[in-house]
Parts: C-alpha cells; structure tokens; sequence
C-alpha cells in the first residue's frame, strides 16, 4: 500500500512538472502569438491564423507523437534521400513539454486576443488624448483590464492542462495516471486508479481556488 | 476679442470617411478665454472636428493651429514631436467619461500627471485634490468610478483633464449620457470654469445652456457651417431655414 502510494505521487511529481513548466512557458509565449495573429502584416498574419487552426484543429494526442517522433522520422526519411547519417532523438519529458506548451500558446492566445479586443476603443482615445505613449497606454491602461477579464478563461484552461498532462504518457513519459495503470495491473486493483482520480481532483481544487482568490482580487471595480 | 490670443485656428478643414464628406471646408477660431459652442443635428460633423483637434481622427484636408503651432498645413501634418506637444495643450472631454475603471477617482487624476507630465506624485495629489474639491468631490477620491453617478464620474473625467493643465478644454456633448437632473451638475462646472476664462469648446445639444455661456455659437448642418455669430441671436433669432428649422423645437 505504501509502495503504491510512493509510486503514485512520484508520478504526480512528474504530471506537476509538465504542469508548471507548461504553464511557464506558454503563458508569455502566447503573447507574441496573440500579436501576430493580430498583426497588420498580412503574411504574418495569416501563418498565424494557420499555425492556430492546425494546433486547435488536432488532437493534443497526435501532436505529443509529431513532436516526439517526428524529428527521428525526418531524420530517416533525409538519410534514405541524401544517403547520410543523422540521428535526432530527444529526451521524452522535453518532448512532452514543448508538445504541450506549443498546444497551450495557442489556446492562451486567442483568450488573450478576446482580452484585449473587449476593452473599449473610449480607453485608448483617452489616454492618448492625456498624452500616454502606446507603451504606457498597453501597460498601464490596457493590460491590468485585461488581466481581470481573461482570468475566468484562463481558470478554465489551467484546469483542463492538469487532466491533460495525462496524456504525456502517449510518449512513454511516467506521469500519475500511467503509473496508476501500471500499479492496477500489478496489483489486480481498482484502488490505484480511484487514488489518482482523487489526486487530480484535489490539483484541481487548488487550481480552482488559486483562480477564485485571483478573481477575489480583482473584484474591486467593475 | 479681435486682440487676444488665438488658440485654435482652424482653416479649410474637411474629413471624409471613405467616399462621404463629413466635415466640408469649415473655418473658424477660438479665442483666449473664449467658449464656442457648436451646435446641430447628430451627424453633422461637430464631434468629428473635435476628434481632428485632439488627433484622434486625422484630417483629408486643411489645416489646424493649435496656440501658434501648426498641426496640420494644408493637409500635411508636422512631425510627431510637435504633435504630441500640441496634443499637451487640448485636453477633451468625453461624452461616455472613457475614466480608468481599475483606478481609483485620485489614480485617474494623478496618473498621466506623473507618467506624462512627470509630475512628484506629492504634487500629482496635491493637484488632484484641489480639482476635486473645484468639482465636488472631495469625498470620493478613494471610490472607484463605478461607485460613482454618471455625474459624478463626468466632473471626475473634466477634473482628470484639467489636471493636465491644457491650454483650451473641449467637450463633446459632456451630458448627453446624462440624465436631465445629472445634466445640471456638469453645466454647473462648465460655467464655474468659464468665469475663470477657461477657453472652452463645447459641442452640445442643450441650446439655453449655449446660449448663456458661450460667447460665440457655430450652427453646423452636413459638415459645414450653416450659421454662426452671438449666442442670442443664433438661438432666439435665427436667419437660416434649417437654422430655424432645427431650433424651432427647442425655442417653444
């Protein structure tokens, strides 16, 4: 029971990783997405709007394959055609990472664009009638309205990434659910299965009430 | 007023939006002390001159003065360092207020005095509560604006303007987002301003209220002019038809 346990949060250990270096990393990288998606440059533009709609169009799954295969697979595939020898293998945890934070940029982004597109036009023309430079107007004016408004969106989204670092496993990475599996097969036991659920209910208890103190917050004005 | 100061000088000035004409060749100035009030339908241009001085629409054509500094020459603008020092000297009032809603009423006020005037924050707060107590309002610095009246906020948005020390204030029909009792309250503030010979433009659509106050009144009708000169003949006596026309259900 105890070995089961140890097991258990060992690969909740792993399932937080990906969670947080996820979150880390995909939260700022969403920004410059946002920004070409709305971007004037018509090219820019427009391979962003293809870069959000294969990511958002496909499954998380496929994805986590593409990356962590897809390099070996080039590599193959160019040492057929070229007659070389190259050999890409990359570690699987690294692979699960960027897979996730590439999926995740691309969702924030777009709670991001919503963000910003609702903040009324009167804010912009004020401060710059009151002299503000675009800078000061984004980060000073813009961006703390913006944070209160995606904060509901984003507490959705968080809670959805810590059930899909279940999915890391797809490419052999042993996080909690996978671990779970493996010690019920062994075992011949439900219990490991009906724990890990309670394990990521309980992430996400505290996800949710992180989000509700954030909101809590910021409720100081309408 | 012949000899005072001009502070907006504007001259042939036209706007179009794609294919129509929203302001066609309009003229005029405003003087030192002066309040013009600009008067007419909705829709025919009077906010939209507003929004070429403040440099939140750029203008197809004419030019633009601003306290001697040219904004725009026959169609051409001056360089952005001139620009933002004339749009130091214009400060506009809203119809909608456009306050900071994450700010509190002192925040809205000393916020661009200290990041775009690069005031102390003492001195920031010292002003600010100066201006709020001219408005009314000393008791609210602290709220956020939507604890506030409509009215309220408004005096907040002319006090947040007046901070920044411009040369001539523009309103754009401060209280049409008002209801009639609140309408009173930002009159009130305007005419307080203008015994200190604040130079004003008002747009509005309250004609006894342009008719005391301003010293000099523009009818506007289909982007241009239509008739202009003193308050009380303008609003009691009217020479044009469609002067006539659209005062006749105000002078009952």
């Amino acid at each position: 029971m105890i070995k089961m346990l140890q097991a258990m949060l060992q690969g909740t250990g792993t399932s937080l990783e990906v969670f947080f270096i996820t979150l880390l990393f995909a939260v700022p990288l969403a920004l410059p997405v946002m920004a070409g998606r709305t971007s004037r440059n018509r090219i820019l533009s427009t391979v962003t709007k293809l870069f959000l709609l294969i990511i958002r169009g496909t499954p998380l799954m496929l994805q986590l394959l593409v990356v962590y295969f897809g390099p070996s697979l080039l590599c193959i595939w160019i040492n057929r055609k070229f007659g070389m020898d190259i050999r890409i293998t990359w570690p699987r945890f690294l692979a699960a990472n960027v897979a996730l934070i590439i999926n995740y940029a691309a969702y924030f982004a777009e709670i991001y664009r919503g963000g910003i597109e609702s903040i009324s036009p009167g804010q912009y023309e004020a401060a710059k009638v009151l002299g503000y430079t675009k800078d000061q107007t984004f980060f000073y004016i813009i961006l703390p309205q913006v944070i209160k408004r995606i904060i509901p969106a984003m507490g959705n989204e968080v809670i959805t990434l810590v059930k899909d670092t279940a999915l890391v496993q797809i490419i052999g990475v042993s996080e909690l659910l996978r671990v779970a599996q493996e010690t019920q097969s062994r075992l011949f036991s439900f219990m490991p299965l009906f724990v890990a659920g309670v394990f990521y209910f309980i992430m996400n208890w505290i996800v949710e009430a992180v989000f509700l103190q954030i909101e809590k917050k910021l409720a100081y004005y309408k | 007023m012949e000899q005072s100061e001009e502070i907006i000088k504007v001259e042939n000035l036209s706007k179009s939006f794609g294919t129509t004409d929203v302001i066609k060749d309009i003229s005029f100035s405003v003087y030192k002390g002066e309040i013009l009030g600009i008067i007419g339908p909705s829709g025919s241009g009077k906010s939209t001159i507003l929004r070429c001085i403040t440099q939140l629409e750029s203008v197809s054509g004419g030019s633009i003065t601003v306290c001697g500094k040219k904004l725009v020459t026959a169609g051409i603008y001056a360089d952005k360092k001139t620009q933002r020092d004339i749009a130091r000297s214009v400060g506009l009032v809203f119809q909608n207020f456009n306050l900071f809603p994450h700010y509190s009423v002192l925040k809205n006020i000393t916020d661009a005095q200290i990041h775009v005037l690069g005031r102390s924050k003492e001195e920031a707060d010292h002003m600010a509560r100066q201006l709020l107590s001219r408005v009314g309002l000393s008791a609210k610095a602290d709220n956020y604006p939507c604890e506030l009246s409509g009215g309220q906020q408004q005096r907040v948005s002319i006090a947040r303007a007046l901070a920044m020390k411009p040369e001539v204030l523009l309103f754009d029909e401060p209280t049409s987002a008002l209801d009639p009792e609140l309408t009173g309250e930002i009159l009130a503030v305007i005419k307080d301003l203008a015994e200190e010979k604040m130079t004003m433009v008002v747009v509005t659509h309250e004609m006894a209220f342009a008719r005391d106050t301003s010293n000099h009144i523009i009818f506007m009708d289909g982007g241009v002019i239509v008739e202009e000169g003193d308050p009380q003949n303008i609003i009691n006596n009217p020479q044009q038809a469609r002067t006539k026309a659209f005062l006749s259900r105000f002078n009952a």
